[in-house]
């Protein structure tokens, strides 16, 4: 066979590497023009509605898809969203209803970010279930559609004068989201393992309890996607600075004061926890599952309905029931928001209407339903007497799994300012697990 | 013999015991420590989840992203290997090289930078470019497999085929296919394979819009519901074991058969 | 895809896209090296550019480096800052020796194991072998995310294994079982990499060791040869054209792998593919630096193993096994 000169075989190699340097150049080149003005045009889009006019509203949504970035980690909440929102905004609107679950909250805020970075003028996300440091994080980069939260109808049952509703984590709202419902620390024990006077009502009785009982609890690492770990440290915090409103606003000195005595108090939590405090679960079900299954005999929830949902899916056993410490129970509201540049716009108005409807809320609390967290509305502003009805009857129906009505009203408090999230995370990572 | 039954047991207990662990789930609910069995099986998870639509929609974007990927990469391989297997080929090893470059890019570093790229180059988010980040993974073990194949079939069956007077068709069809055909099998159920299992380069690169089973069962792992885990493990698991059973014994000829 | 044949009569331009022909050549290797090579080579650019601080887009609140920021090339943004910022921060070393503890422990694991299989397979060729290949193969079709939550719901302290354990009278309380996942020393990584890697290495050097090596090892035999002497001299320098390279893809895969990682672990240390992930889908652009910087780092490992790794058993593949 005959060898083909050396010069050939360099040729080929050249033009090969050549050409794939010219792909790449011409395309990274088409990538990074698009960055221009990228705000501007997505902002336009979001101008031209004007959600007081409600029928004009309503008349662009018809016939769109909402696209709902929700985080999809509950089978229960997937389930509740598609088969109590979706028919409704079928048969009612005509837009159809795309939940698209994401792991976490801030991949939907990163979708956002990208979109602007690529000059995306029609978004692919149309609404996002949000509230903390993601909803900061996207108001502060004006990525989100400004002034209509109180426009929509069902907004004059919403108590806008509340801090806890006009206040996200001390950021105010502004208008740029919309409240759908509302959440509150608690545990959760087995009754078939324990009775209610043995339980802890403190951080302080807690860690005696946890060193009485070595290995029987522990708490979810705070972090991103682990909000319910981070508001237990908060807690703690709370307890031990003994004056929950001084972290309503943010600064750095009351931090530096009390921080030290927090890392103290959860390093000594530490060897009396599952595992030593060697590992603890990154999320809400993880935690779940060890309690579940007697690994531990506590878990946290934030629903209104306490473990009820939860039994309902199969996820901890029947006779699982929250409970309240007696106080610094940290409770908030989570909020639906538009970005700038969501393409349907209107429909995403429209859902964030019908978050508020009353029929809808006293749905969303009923425990079989899957859902759980408590109302976003004022009961006292619906003058329905039907729907009253209706709102009456289901919070009647939170059934034994629930903690009582009075004991969460004793303990509840208001979230800290947005700025303690990474303190809290950060300082816990670094002081309390020790690492990267 | 105690070795073999030691080995046995071994394999059963690591290999085979995590499988039944996820149909045991799947098929259950409640089970909770310390039942050692379910206490009634159930189908309902099944029906329920498998059957649901966001489901059947996750499975299939699964096989259209891991069957275009397999499609298009065996299209671009094929030819890379017959070059790659001429015996006078003076680059092979700087051409390898290069393709093999992805596999031992760490994976993270590999699905962060495809996404950067891929959004740069406004493919991030949709099916195609979901596609074409999985060629990369994927495209090293096809030509690879491709290569030995050529190596071992060369032309000069279907160069006598030409002169005893087959047209160029034919050739390829009545020997080149005969031939290549099994090995092409083999390298396309590899490239499946490989393209059905990527997690973080659809998580990725798909920003949420692609969302295959594979994900899906990552985000039910999230969920902890146990029901749900399993069936979508399983599920997921259904295709390329599928294929492996229908394709085995292709497999085995191949890996088994001297050059 | 007719290609033209040598043996039939050709055009002009058929003939100089022939297989053997340069352009011919340029022309069939053309695409996979743009797909692989140029993609493959854009994002690794990307990766090392971002790591420097270089093209990180535009930037949110604070650095605010505005409209300049993707297009502009080296010099404006040009810092080791994620550098600085990842080796000073705390715990990122206890990190880097876990992901590598973990990756060398696994590899090792997997490449000893994979010996032992093909070894006594060589030696002993019967019919158990068809069981063990079959249940690699349905092993490796197996989704890593599958194969990871299996792992995990058997395995855990109130896994499936426990409950068995607990049904057989021999632990009391899950606390009893042995901690084989989400442990302090990455247990559970490493066997998630050991069972998916070992049958991969053992279904891509198997070809090799049963058409070629077996023969050899029995020749040597007859000739009164000790089985480790056979083993050594013999077998390993015959595999190791095919073990070796495959060894390195899986070290690579289990120092970047992140599904096993993520749900097998501890919250620490976490092995640097989960830190890297969890710092790129940070909103903070800032932060995406740091992502970048630790891609570099596990990819100059590989390089550096892979150096070495090569360099030591460089003498085998020169002379092939010892006659």
């Amino acid at each position: 066979m005959k060898r083909v000169p050396l010069r050939h075989r360099l040729a080929a190699i050249v033009a090969s590497i050549v050409a794939s340097l010219l792909a790449t150049v011409a395309l990274g080149a088409c990538g990074d023009d698009d960055t221009t003005n990228a705000g501007d045009s997505a902002r336009s889009l979001g101008a031209t509605l004007d959600p007081s006019d409600w029928n004009a509203v309503v008349e662009a949504a018809r016939g769109q898809t909402v696209n709902w970035y929700l985080w999809g980690g509950s089978e229960s909440i997937n389930t509740f969203v598609d088969e109590t929102y979706g028919p409704v905004l079928r048969d009612r609107y005509g837009i159809t209803l795309n939940r698209v679950p994401v792991a976490d909250t801030v991949d939907a805020v990163n979708q956002v970010l990208a979109e602007r970075e690529a000059g995306t003028v029609e978004g692919s996300v149309d609404l996002i279930w949000i509230n903390g440091e993601n909803f900061s994080t996207l108001k502060e980069a004006g990525l989100l559609l400004p002034a209509w939260a109180q426009s929509i109808p069902n907004a004059a049952l919403v108590d806008w004068e509340n801090p806890a509703v006009n206040l996200d984590f001390g950021v105010p709202v502004d208008e740029t989201e919309s409240p759908w419902s509302s959440a509150q620390f608690q545990l959760v024990y087995d009754t078939a393992r324990m009775s209610a006077d043995e339980l802890p009502r403190s951080y302080a009785a807690l860690k005696d309890w946890a060193c009485a009982h070595r290995g029987r609890f522990t708490y979810i690492a705070p972090g991103p996607g682990a909000f319910q770990g981070t508001r237990f440290v908060k807690g703690a915090l709370y307890e031990l600075s003994g004056d929950p409103a001084l972290w309503k606003v943010f600064d750095q000195e009351t931090w530096d004061t009390w921080a030290p005595a927090l890392w103290a108090y959860l390093n000594e939590l530490a060897p009396c926890l599952w595992r030593s405090g060697e590992t603890y679960p990154s999320t809400e079900n993880e935690l779940h599952a060890l309690f579940a299954n007697e690994e531990v005999d506590f878990t946290i929830t934030q629903a209104a309905v306490g473990p009820g949902a939860l039994i309902a899916e199969g996820l901890v056993p029947e006779t699982a029931q929250a409970f309240v410490f007696d106080a610094n129970s940290i409770g908030d509201f989570n909020y639906v928001a538009i970005p700038a540049n969501a393409t349907n716009a209107p429909a995403a108005l429209v859902l964030a209407n019908l978050l508020l409807d009353p029929a809808l809320q006293a749905e969303q609390i009923v425990p079989e339903n899957g859902f759980g967290l408590g109302f976003a509305i004022d009961v006292d502003r619906v003058s329905d007497p039907v729907q009253r009805q209706a709102l009456a009857t289901a919070a009647a129906s939170l059934g034994d799994a629930a903690a009582p009505a009075a004991h969460l009203a004793r303990a509840l408090v208001g979230d800290a300012a947005a700025e303690y999230q990474d303190l809290v995370e950060q300082g816990w990572r670094d002081n309390v697990a020790g690492g990267l | 013999m105690t070795g073999r039954l030691a080995w046995r047991t071994a394999t059963l207990i690591v290999l085979v015991a995590p499988l039944v662990t996820l149909v045991l789930q799947a098929f259950s609910t409640r089970w909770f420590y310390p039942d050692a069995w379910p206490d009634t099986l159930t189908t309902s998870g099944v029906r329920q989840i498998g059957f649901d639509s966001a489901t059947l929609a996750a499975l299939r974007t699964g096989l259209v992203v891991s069957g275009a990927c397999t499609i298009v990469s065996c299209a671009v391989a094929w030819p890379a290997a017959r070059v790659l297997s001429r015996p006078t080929f003076a680059w092979r090893g700087l051409v390898l090289l290069v393709l093999f470059v992805p596999t031992i890019v760490p994976a993270v570093g590999l699905a962060i930078g495809l996404d950067v790229a891929l959004l740069q180059l406004d493919l991030a988010g949709g099916r195609p470019g979901v596609v074409l980040a999985h060629l990369v993974p994927t495209l090293p073990y096809t030509v690879a497999v491709l290569s030995a194949v050529f190596v071992r079939h060369d032309d000069r069956s279907r160069e006598q085929a030409a002169v005893l007077g087959a047209t160029p068709w034919q050739a390829f069809r009545m020997v080149t296919l005969r031939l290549v055909g099994p090995g092409l099998a083999v390298a396309a159920l590899f490239t499946f394979l490989v393209s059905w299992s990527q997690y973080l380069v659809t998580l990725l690169v798909g920003g949420g819009q692609v969302i295959t089973i594979t994900v899906l069962v990552f985000s039910a792992v999230a969920g902890g519901n146990p029901t749900s885990i399993g069936v979508l493990a399983v599920i997921a698991a259904l295709p390329p074991v599928l294929v492996l059973t229908i394709a085995g014994r292709t497999v085995a000829r191949e890996l088994a058969e001297p050059a | 895809m007719a290609l033209p044949s040598r043996a039939s009569p050709t055009s002009p331009v058929s003939a100089r896209f022939d297989v053997d022909r340069p352009w011919g050549r340029v022309a069939r290797l053309g695409p996979a090296l743009i797909v692989v090579g140029g993609l493959t080579g854009y994002a690794l650019t990307i990766v090392v550019r971002q790591s420097l601080g270089v093209g990180l887009g535009l930037g949110l609140g604070a650095g605010d480096e505005t409209g300049a920021g993707a297009g502009a090339g080296f010099g404006s943004g040009f810092s080791l800052d994620a550098y600085r910022r990842l080796f000073g921060a705390n715990g990122f070393w206890r990190s880097f020796a876990f992901t590598l503890w973990v990756a060398g422990a696994a590899t090792t694991l997997s490449v000893v194991g994979a010996v032992a299989v093909l070894w006594h397979w060589t030696r002993h060729p019967g019919r158990a072998r068809r069981v063990d290949l079959w249940l690699m193969q349905l092993n490796l079709t197996i989704p890593h995310v599958v194969w990871t939550v299996a792992l995990l719901a058997t395995f855990s302290q109130s896994g499936w294994a426990s409950r068995l354990g607990a049904a057989l009278g021999l632990f009391d309380r899950p606390a009893e079982f042995p901690v084989l996942v989400r442990d302090r020393f990455g247990i559970g990584i490493v066997l998630h990499v050991v069972t998916k890697e070992l049958p991969f290495l053992v279904l891509a050097v198997a070809p090799l060791s049963g058409r070629r090596v077996a023969p050899l090892v029995r020749t040597a035999a007859t000739l009164g040869a000790a089985p480790f002497q056979a083993l050594r001299r013999i077998f390993l320098p015959a595999v190791a054209p095919a073990l070796v390279p495959a060894a390195l893809v899986a070290f690579a895969f289990a120092l970047g792998a992140f599904e096993p990682a993520r749900v097998l672990g501890v919250t620490d240390p976490r092995t640097l593919a989960v830190v890297a992930l969890d710092r790129y889908r940070d909103p903070d652009l800032a932060v995406r630096a740091d992502a970048q910087a630790i891609s570099v780092v596990l990819g100059l490992v590989v390089v550096v193993v892979g150096v070495v790794v090569f360099t030591a058993t460089r003498r085998w593949y020169r002379r092939g096994p010892d006659r």
